[in-house]
């Protein structure tokens, strides 16, 4: 067995530090304990998403397919001890648990003002021990099922992801998390297990805590609680993306009093540090181009082509990169052209200089707002993690920008060929 | 350091408070216009609300507002409008990072002050009208705003429900107003309503962050105190904002069909009793956490849900289950549901049940000093409840509830109306794929 190591990452420009402890066991733990705060918060995670739905380990003579939705299925049933619910256990210490499931990760998580190292011990335990039985798997069919419809009934959920669906032909992105009424109906404690012993190895997981807690203590119940995981060679196997859309244009009547839409430019997928800066570029880019200082806002705005504005965002992951436009409007298809001929205008003449130099200075101050909140430092630390970088990574990746790359960045990305549009009407 | 709380009138209709721990990093302001609800204002002041946010005299376009503010840090900037009781409140929220992690020094917090102050008393009027095209944008916001409201199903589910229970009375009416009103707005409308804001809304000003904002919080309160010194208001001195709506003899059932997924519940108890925390704790024990009465048994034990939560109302005398069930499965819900309640009244709760509970609320409550936002809402909840209990207050009074109290909270709970919004026959509605 490993030694325990610490590390203290460091934030030069506002003096801000949290710790990495590498743990004996293989558990790596993000922690940032928080002067005059009572408030804790604290997320056990592993990097097992609704994607991870092909894979290999040494228990296996080949790759194994599980069914869509099973995730997102296992969590739901990890609360769910032999003897008693979680939710009781968290009852007698006040913490509020939950967890959620992503397209990559599956995240347990606690809050509290009192009584966190017992709440830790809570979520240490029981996401190390699944108890899984025909009987607790059948009924938590129905559960589940409603949660799927309650998705359905959503208009901005069901067009995304038919916009996901538009534009990814083979990646599991394009699958709800959820998976579907029929896919969960095949879900066995076998296929629970199975998917629980590949992905819930410590060294699969990180554990993050933000707020009033003591490091030491924290590693004296890692070391009591934690079990170290033999290495079992986890492979994934994600399949072939073509660079091509799908559907160029999907279409679905929900009855809506006002149409809402989703167009989505899919991008070539990176990873690691490269992910990061064209994560940094296309997020200063998308600002640019469609925040409310961009003249296509104000056309959209002064058209009455949209309310509300324009919203924007990317998306990435293991094998995906999109950026993504929603918002409402009768008319998408002529918003869609709109953010075509922006694009084309700034291939002529290139974004505003002083706009660029003004979003990095609000880009700070948003990091800054971000320390105040310990909720947000736990997930911060995590998604960081996922990433490769620590917490602080994003802040000096925005400083090194460049508005050339900014520009490069958007006008390769947001083009016709590769555009994909999403209506709920 | 510990909270420091602060209170001040200096004028009739004006009050500032003021909360403070130099742990936080940010300073946010936010100024409330209250007003008595209604079918035509409130809408209007939301309008004004979204012109005032957008542009003042200083910048005139929603572009040079937009730099300004990037400039001061990315500082969060917006209006906000909303009811409580039988009041509306429309307003302004002003949030930046403290100067001292400016890179230059910089007095953002004083900048931004003067921002918000120019955005509500300088606006960007010539002859005493809005700019027509942002006029014109502002009004098709709202129009969409009205129309999308049953976009969403659930909120919808809990919208329609809200009109139902208070059916006859001013809670009915929410601050979007009709479609009909929104589309006969004119610019001339919009500046009368401006100036009618300003003239006669009771004005709350709430400071809350680290406290490092001595120079902003002191312009604030000079101009408003000159402003509200200038006027002559003659509306009632607001101390409390919680209304008391009218007991139904016999509760009212209804349903509407629409083409969706999964049925949406709706049911609301109102009671008569003035024992918040007792109520408060009634109701997480009976369906506010996730070891909750409809929690276990509705959706754990009966698997009918994914969700089924009960609720109490700030500012009216309602408790409100909500949840989405299969068609089909909605009286089994409901019987469920009701009969969860029975029981709970009975005294089918252990008292390890009521102490976890406590726990939960008491959590819940003490979180409100580690998150600048909540602190603030907190404190406008309780200038709504007509008191400035401080979170640590608060829990000592939780702590002093009892079996007897949470009894008798319970069985003050009277059934009003249950609305479900049910799923149509032919369910989920299908894709069509076209060519661009």
């Amino acid at each position: 067995m490993r030694e325990t190591v610490s590390e203290k990452i460091v934030n030069e420009r506002t003096g801000d530090s949290y710790t990495v402890v590498h743990h004996k066991s293989g558990l790596d733990l993000l922690l940032y304990p928080m002067e005059g705060y009572k408030f804790t918060s604290a997320m056990f995670s592993t990097d097992y998403g609704s994607i991870n739905n092909c894979f290999k380990t040494d228990d296996e003579e080949d790759f194994v397919n599980v069914p869509d939705g099973i995730a997102h299925y296992l969590e739901h049933k990890l609360f769910e001890n032999e003897d008693c619910d979680v939710f009781a256990l968290y009852a007698a210490t006040g913490a509020d648990g939950n967890a959620m499931t992503g397209y990559e990760n599956t995240t347990y998580l606690f809050t509290c003002t009192e009584n966190f190292y017992e709440s830790l011990r809570i979520l240490l335990s029981f996401v190390q021990k699944p108890y899984f039985t025909e009987e607790n798997v059948q009924k938590e069919q129905g559960i589940i099922a409603q949660e799927i419809r309650m998705t359905l009934d959503i208009p901005r959920c069901r067009c995304f992801h038919e916009l996901l669906r538009a534009m990814y032909s083979a990646h599991p992105v394009r699958i709800d998390i959820g998976g579907t009424e029929e896919s969960i109906a095949q879900i066995t404690p076998e296929l629970l297990y199975k998917c629980y012993y590949a992905f819930y190895d410590l060294n699969n997981m990180v554990l993050t805590a933000a707020g009033n807690f003591e490091i030491d203590k924290v590693i004296e119940i890692c070391d009591e609680l934690l079990k170290s995981c033999e290495d079992k060679h986890l492979e994934i196997r994600l399949p072939e993306e073509p660079a091509e859309i799908a559907e160029p244009f999907v279409k679905t009547e929900m009855g809506l009093g006002m149409p809402i839409f989703s167009i989505g430019f899919k991008c070539p997928a990176y990873s690691g540090m490269e992910r990061l800066e064209k994560e940094a570029e296309v997020y200063f880019g998308l600002e640019l181009l469609a925040g409310t200082m961009s003249p296509l806002y104000k056309r959209l705005t002064d058209e009455h082509l949209i309310a509300g504005g324009l919203g924007y965002q990317f998306f990435t992951g293991k094998g995906y990169f999109a950026l993504l436009f929603e918002g409402e409007s009768e008319q998408p298809e002529r918003v869609a052209e709109y953010i075509l001929e922006a694009v084309d205008e700034v291939r002529k003449n290139g974004f505003d200089r002083e706009e660029f130099e003004l979003m990095k200075r609000a880009e700070f101050g948003d990091l800054v707002k971000r320390l105040d909140n310990p909720e947000a430092c736990t997930d911060g630390m995590l998604s960081a993690y996922y990433n490769g970088v620590d917490m602080f990574a994003e802040g000096r990746v925005l400083e090194k920008v460049t508005i050339e790359g900014v520009e490069a960045a958007i006008n390769r990305f947001i083009c016709r060929e590769n555009m994909a549009v999403s209506v709920v009407k | 350091m510990a909270l420091k709380l602060g209170k001040e009138s200096p004028v009739n209709g004006l009050i500032f408070t003021n909360t403070q721990d130099d742990k936080f990093r940010t300073e946010t302001v936010i100024v409330r216009f209250i007003t008595p609800i209604g079918r035509v204002m409130p809408q209007r002041y939301r309008l004004v609300s979204k012109l005032l946010s957008e542009s003042c005299a200083r910048f005139p376009e929603k572009k040079l507002l937009s730099k300004e503010i990037m400039r001061l840090y990315g500082a969060q900037f917006g209006a906000l409008n909303y009811s409580v009781g039988n009041y509306a409140v429309t307003g302004f929220s002003a949030t930046s990072i403290a100067d001292r992690f400016t890179f230059g020094g910089e007095k953002v917090t004083l900048e931004l002050a003067r921002l918000l102050l120019d955005c509500i008393l300088e606006p960007n009027l010539t002859d005493g009208l809005f700019d027509q095209t942002s006029f014109e944008n502002a009004k098709h916001d709202l129009i969409t705003m009205i129309r999308k409201q049953k976009n969403n199903r659930h909120s919808y589910a809990l919208e329609r429900a809200r009109q139902l229970t208070f059916a006859g009375e001013p809670m009915e009416l929410n601050t979007l107003g009709t479609l009909e009103d929104a589309e006969a707005l004119t610019n001339e409308c919009a500046a009368e309503a401006y100036k009618n804001l300003l003239d006669t809304a009771f004005i709350s000003i709430s400071f809350c962050g680290g406290g490092t904002n001595t120079e902003a919080r002191q312009l604030i309160k000079e101009r408003f105190t000159d402003f509200a010194k200038s006027r002559s208001y003659t509306g009632e001195n607001i101390e409390n904002m919680t209304t008391l709506s009218k007991i139904r003899t016999e509760p009212q059932f209804v349903t509407e069909t629409e083409s969706q997924s999964q049925s949406k519940l709706i049911i609301v108890y109102k009671f008569d009793g003035e024992d918040e925390f007792a109520l408060r704790m009634a109701s997480l024990i009976y369906g506010g956490t996730p070891f909750s009465k409809l929690f276990v048994n509705v959706r754990e034990k009966l698997s009918l849900c994914y969700y089924c939560q009960s609720s109490v109302s700030g500012d009216v005398n309602t408790l409100v289950v909500d949840s989405g069930v299969g068609r089909g499965n909605e009286q089994k819900a409901i019987d469920e549901i009701k009969r969860q309640l029975e029981l709970l009244k009975n005294g089918d709760f252990t008292d390890d049940e009521l102490e976890n509970t406590r726990r939960y609320y008491i959590s819940a409550v003490r979180s409100a000093y580690d998150f600048s936002a909540d602190m603030n809402a907190w404190f406008f909840r309780r200038f709504t409840r007509g008191d400035m209990l401080t979170p640590a207050e608060a829990e000592e009074m939780i702590k002093e509830v009892d079996r007897g109290r949470v009894l008798k909270a319970l069985s003050s709970l009277v059934l009003d109306t249950v609305f479900v919004y049910e799923a149509s026959e032919n369910g989920t509605p299908e894709n069509e794929e076209e060519e661009v």
